[in-house]
């Protein structure tokens, strides 16, 4: 995703709040996309997209401009949406459940691959909604993980290996192993908990 | 031949652009034989797309962000105002609704100014036209008088010199005698990390009119381990071409495990002129837009500097900050309080700065924002020192300096193309263009799109201007982001243009086109283009963000006895007004980077804080209060809630603004 203006930012962190609701307009279809995909949810994503804006106007005048803006506003979504599972979990573990992140009610691809997600490990996970989803380069996603972007390469390879493996569990290929096909739902396994395990402090 | 594991590898990462043509051709030639390893490629990227589907429409959040940032305003105001309710007297600390307020003690005793010069105009505000000069009330001193001052006196003080007269003026001329610099340039930083008191970097600054600018530093550091990653910074602009490299910017506080293991490599093909997404720090060359709106700077007397006669002036750190931020344009170098002293040595004929160096200020906010960032100075620090070597004005560049940049890192095409001049673009008439500017640069970005956009510049050596222009622009603002408030002018004949704040940009909204100037001229300058453009200005559509552009007087009608700032004040300009229902904003650009927002509205109490911790303040013989870390003053006034906000001002100058203020 594009970087908003330079000048709208400057704008905004001088308190232009019509600068401010430019930024929004700008990075929210992404933000949210990516929201989308970490948390599984279509409805909590909106509302973490919803979060991370109000963070990004209360901590703009600590944006350094020698950053992307867009990396900045994914990092704090990133964090919003790890403050959201910790706090559902809190919530959660008083019933003794943990629910993994629900697959969209949508038939289709999308409802796969968020079923293939789930049953990522949570640091290919990470890795790969970071560079796929919100485009970061394996030297920005690096960073935003605390790892060598080595890492970041190694776990977003074994990622998509994983996805498209799950894609062809069921289907025989040529070698005599089966595929699955896309559009056949598999239900999210206990992975989506170890997510959320994870993110705990 | 490579194997079926590797193919698989190679086309996992194929996508990232990761590999090189002999890898590419292995790839291709696997997947040419193998249907089994291209199903897998194939499935790859339908996995990839899939994660990239947008899955549904994304929601439109910004009502409900704007209004749960109202409504946590709105609801803050229900609870009592915390800093109305602060003593006058002493130090106070309060403890209310987990807010921590603290009053300041009182008001120092009257402090003259010194020189005959206000306290504003020495931090950088410029007096308009020659009116003759006037006091700030000594109410306003009272504060400033220590605070600001203080910073202010010591070091290289010297009478003003017939050399050193009109220094604005012959900076803003200087650019157009300027057609290449190349220079050694040498840095000393302190304060940076406790754990690395002072880093050194050495590098070579190339300038060849109009746009190509190369700079590069070379950290000479030595780190306390190999854990500190060299801070080396590349950037250039040349052919078309702008790329920067460098280490991003992390906290000092978390240093250095926060610094990535590789510097940040950005590139920008076809990049139209003067992108200002592809800035590149042409005040290093010569300091044009850090004197924009200047005063006369106080003078530091001459001397030589590497076989130069120098012209020293003394300014503060915000004004000047288009030059210091141009020397961490991608690398992680230490930043500058905006009351940080400057003393900038120009030299005498070319007024291409030849050193400057920074010491940290006096202003009580300061060790607070220094302890945030994990700085360790105090204030009288130097805590920069820029040398300038071996400059050589109008001699060419070095070559090799203006390279392409390397493989790999980000990569992006602005989509550019030159064409002959004239083609679809506005015509401009050139006796409005500065004499001796010439045509510079014709093209047009996006050709054949929705947002297709002719762009002409002209350039005088490092000056330059240029126009942009759209048809069928479809954005709910002014085209070529002029920024909030803005000012409208009206010609005689009619014809409305819309200006920044600072004056910099100029926009013109037509029946059938919008435009957009802007350039390194003053705001007089580019109204005088605009004004020979062959369009006529119209008023913005009413759901535009600038129909709510409003003036002094029609805002005064809106909210009677609106304060503004005195006459005293000197402010360049007027102000851009804006009136969003009964809340009226007025902004004022200062010197350089400098400026401030005024906002007035009917209320009779503050609401609660933003930050978690706010100053009490004595405002106008009212209780009010400060914020360092929003730069905001703000007090209740005849059941009206005032702020005054700035990024760039410290709370002395934003309380001796408040001062100074009268009704309109």
């Amino acid at each position: 995703m594009d970087d908003p203006d330079p000048a709208t930012i400057r704008a905004a962190v001088g308190g232009d709040l019509g600068a401010f609701e430019e930024i929004v307009r700008c990075c929210q279809g992404p933000v949210w996309r990516y929201l989308r995909r970490f948390v599984g949810d279509a409805a909590l994503a909106e509302d973490l997209t919803q979060e991370t804006f109000i963070r990004v106007y209360r901590r703009i005048d600590t944006y350094r401009f020698g950053s992307r803006f867009t990396t900045w506003t994914i990092q704090i979504a990133r964090n919003a949406a790890i403050d959201a599972l910790r706090s559902r979990d809190r919530r959660e573990r008083l019933v003794d459940a943990l629910p993994p992140p629900r697959p969209s009610s949508q038939p289709g691809l999308g409802a796969e691959i968020e079923a293939a997600l789930a049953t990522l490990s949570p640091k290919l996970r990470d890795a790969v909604l970071l560079v796929e989803v919100a485009g970061f380069t394996y030297v920005d996603a690096g960073e935003v993980l605390g790892v060598p972007t080595g890492t970041v390469k190694s776990r977003v390879s074994q990622a998509r290996d994983q996805l498209v493996a799950w894609f062809e569990a069921d289907e025989p290929d040529p070698v005599g192993r089966t595929r699955r096909g896309v559009g056949t739902r598999r239900p999210a396994r206990a992975g989506a908990d170890a997510t959320d395990r994870e993110l705990r402090p | 031949m490579i194997g079926h594991d590797q193919a698989r590898l190679l086309a996992s990462e194929e996508p990232d652009r990761d590999l090189d043509p002999a890898q590419l051709a292995d790839l291709h030639d696997h997947l040419d034989a193998c249907p089994s390893c291209a199903a897998h490629a194939d499935r790859m990227a339908s996995v990839r797309a899939a994660l990239r589907d947008p899955v549904e429409a994304p929601p439109d959040v910004t009502g409900r962000v704007l209004s749960a940032i109202s409504a946590a305003a709105a609801e803050e105001e229900q609870q009592p105002a915390v800093a109305a309710k602060v003593a006058v007297s002493g130090p106070v600390e309060l403890q209310v609704v987990g807010y921590h307020v603290e009053k300041p003690r009182q008001d120092p005793e009257p402090a003259a100014p010194t020189r005959g010069t206000t306290v504003l105009e020495r931090a950088g505000w410029a007096r308009g036209g020659h009116a003759a000069r006037r006091w700030v009330p000594v109410a306003a001193c009272l504060l400033v008088g220590l605070l600001i001052g203080s910073a202010l006196v010591g070091g290289l003080r010297a009478p003003s010199t017939p050399a050193a007269a009109r220094v604005p003026e012959r900076i803003a001329a200087a650019q157009f005698d300027l057609a290449s610099l190349s220079a050694r340039i040498e840095i000393t930083e302190r304060g940076w990390n406790e754990q690395v008191p002072e880093r050194t970097f050495e590098g070579v600054l190339d300038y060849q009119a109009p746009e190509s600018l190369a700079l590069h530093l070379f950290d000479t550091t030595i780190y306390p381990s190999v854990d500190w990653l060299a801070n080396d910074v590349d950037l250039v602009l040349h052919d078309r071409q702008w790329w920067a490299r460098g280490v991003r910017d992390c906290p000092s506080s978390v240093q250095p495990g926060c610094t990535p293991l590789q510097p940040r490599l950005e590139v920008i093909d076809n990049v139209a002129p003067r992108d200002d997404g592809a800035a590149v720090p042409l005040d290093l060359v010569v300091p044009v837009r850090s004197f924009l709106r200047s005063s006369e700077p106080i003078a530091l007397g001459t001397r030589a500097i590497d076989g130069h006669d120098a012209i020293g002036v003394e300014v503060s750190a915000a004004q000047v900050a288009p030059l210091l931020d141009g020397l961490r344009p991608a690398g992680n170098l230490r930043q500058f309080f905006p009351s940080d002293v400057v003393s900038l040595w120009l030299d005498a004929t070319t007024w291409t700065p030849l050193r400057f160096e920074v010491r940290a200020s006096q202003d009580p906010d300061r060790r607070t924002w220094a302890a945030d960032r994990g700085y360790v100075d105090q204030p009288g620090d130097e805590v920069l020192v820029v040398a300038v070597r071996d400059q050589r004005v109008n001699q060419g560049v070095q070559a090799q300096s203006l390279q392409p940049a390397p493989e790999g890192g980000v990569r992006r095409d602005a989509g550019f193309a030159p064409e002959p001049a004239g083609g679809g673009a506005v015509p401009v008439d050139p006796t409005s263009i500065p004499d001796g500017m010439v045509l510079s640069t014709s093209g047009v970005v996006g050709l054949g799109t929705p947002h297709e956009t002719r762009i002409q510049t002209w350039a005088d050596g490092s000056g330059w201007v240029k126009v942009a222009s759209t048809i069928g622009w479809d954005g709910t603002r002014l085209f070529g982001d002029l920024g909030s408030p803005v000012r409208r002018t009206t010609a005689a004949d009619g014809s409305i243009t819309y200006a920044s704040l600072d004056g910099t940009r100029v926009a013109v909204h037509a029946d059938d086109v919008d435009l957009v100037l802007t350039g390194s001229l003053d705001a007089a300058a580019l109204a005088r283009i605009a004004d020979g453009l062959e369009v006529r200005g119209i008023a913005v559509p009413g759901d535009w963000d600038e129909a709510a552009t409003e003036s002094i007087d029609s805002a005064t009608d809106l909210l009677p006895g609106l304060l503004v700032p005195g006459p005293d004040l000197g402010v360049d300009g007027e102000a851009a007004v804006r009136a969003d229902g009964n809340v009226v904003t007025q902004g004022y650009a200062g010197a350089g980077s400098r400026g401030f927002v005024v906002v007035e509205a009917p209320g009779e109490q503050l609401p609660p804080p933003l930050d978690m911790a706010v100053s009490g303040a004595r405002v106008r013989g009212f209780d009010g209060r400060f914020s360092a870390a929003r730069g905001e003053l703000e007090w209740v006034e005849a059941d009206r809630v005032h702020r005054i906000r700035s990024s760039t001002l410290t709370r002395a100058e934003l309380l001796a603004i408040a001062e100074n203020m009268v009704s309109a």
